[in-house]
């Protein structure tokens, strides 16, 4: 019978293991990946962080039309949203989650809610309109991706989900009773109460006491209900998450291999490994 | 504070990657230069060691140090929007 190859094998303790060439080979090419998915994706995204974070107030700096941040209490009719509650404005969302084997898609199936006539009662008395970006044009969830295409987020303070979707809602958003025996259902309200206090990160338009979105920059109209800052410090960490995921793919070859290699150092030198 | 604490935080994967590389290194010259003080065979001579494996650990501990280093700079980046203001 002959011997077993490989690490373990100690008549020829100079000759590499044959798997450490595909480490090797991996390590190779996970770290130049690693460096071009760094360098794209993520500087990509610390350069959106970083524009969105150094957006000046407006009541300090004033808008010199390339976007501010404008704080102030929320203000508008009041109305009551799909659950139930008062809100000055709300964003409700139907979605459905399908399972294929380990990999799940999530689709929004209907959205409802009311964004519209919407007033910001600034801290410096002014009261300002907010334009209706549109229901539909909204980034729901929030998410690295849209902040770089200029879609506006709106975090409007209180939220919930449930799981199945109560009658009158799938009623408003015309869903037969039918659709539901295929994935799991989920609704999602996000709104904004009476007096809430928000920061919007837009432009002044010219001419007029409305806010709307920058045509160009960050400032795409985010209205953020626990402030800008809280918003780019999700984002960053987003960033740093999906940074340390890439590092972790890519070094799993070359950790794997210089473990190998360090526990043949130690029993070379006589530390009995074995 | 909250901000400080998140700068603090983005440092720490990255440091961590290069004291785990540092460590790696350090371990490795440790036990060559045990390797180097042992000799074999008559009349004796010293031994020298796995090749292999003294190659493996340099690269690996400076694929983790690169890896390390690019996750730290994203780290300082990313700390220093939060605390820039």
């Amino acid at each position: 019978m002959p011997p077993a190859r490989g690490w373990r094998q100690a008549a020829n303790p100079d000759r590499m293991p044959g798997q450490y060439w595909a480490y090797g080979f991996w390590a190779v090419v996970g770290v130049p990946l690693f460096v071009a998915v760094l360098s794209s994706a993520v500087a990509d995204d610390v350069r959106w962080i970083a524009a969105l974070a150094a957006l000046p107030a407006a009541a300090n700096h004033g808008d010199r039309g390339a976007g501010a941040l404008f704080a102030g209490r929320l203000d508008g009719p009041t109305t009551t949203t799909a659950a139930g509650r008062l809100a000055i404005a709300w964003v409700g969302t139907v979605t459905v989650e399908n399972h294929a084997g380990k990999s799940k898609n999530t689709i929004e199936k209907c959205r409802l809610g009311r964004i519209d006539h919407l007033i910001l009662a600034g801290d410096d008395g002014r009261r300002l309109a907010i334009a209706d970006p549109g229901l539909a044009a909204l980034a729901i969830p929030e998410s690295m991706a849209v902040i770089g295409h200029g879609t506006p987020i709106y975090e409007l303070g209180e939220a919930f989900q449930i799981s199945g979707i109560p009658p009158p809602i799938a009623e408003r958003c015309g869903l037969p009773s039918e659709d539901f025996a295929k994935g799991t259902w989920f609704y999602q309200e996000t709104w904004a109460a009476p007096g809430t206090h928000v920061e919007l990160a837009g432009c002044r338009m010219a001419g007029s006491e409305t806010l709307a979105a920058c045509p160009t920059g960050p400032a795409r109209g985010h209205l953020v209900a626990h402030g800008v800052r809280a918003l780019v410090r999700r984002m960053a960490d987003r960033t740093l998450g999906m940074g340390a995921l890439v590092v972790v793919v890519s070094i799993f070859f070359a950790a794997v291999g210089g473990i190998g290699a360090l526990l043949a150092l130690r029993r070379a030198a006589g530390g009995g490994a074995r | 504070v909250i901000d400080l604490l998140h700068g603090v935080l983005y440092l720490l994967p990255g440091a961590l990657l290069l004291t785990v590389a540092g460590a790696l290194w350090r371990l490795s010259r440790a036990w060559i230069a045990m390797i180097e003080m042992s000799t074999v065979g008559d009349p004796p001579r010293p031994q020298r060691g796995p090749v292999w494996a003294r190659r493996w650990v340099a690269g690996a501990a400076f694929i983790l140090a690169a890896a390390g280093a690019a996750l730290l700079a994203l780290g300082v980046a990313l700390a220093a929007i939060l605390l820039a203001r």
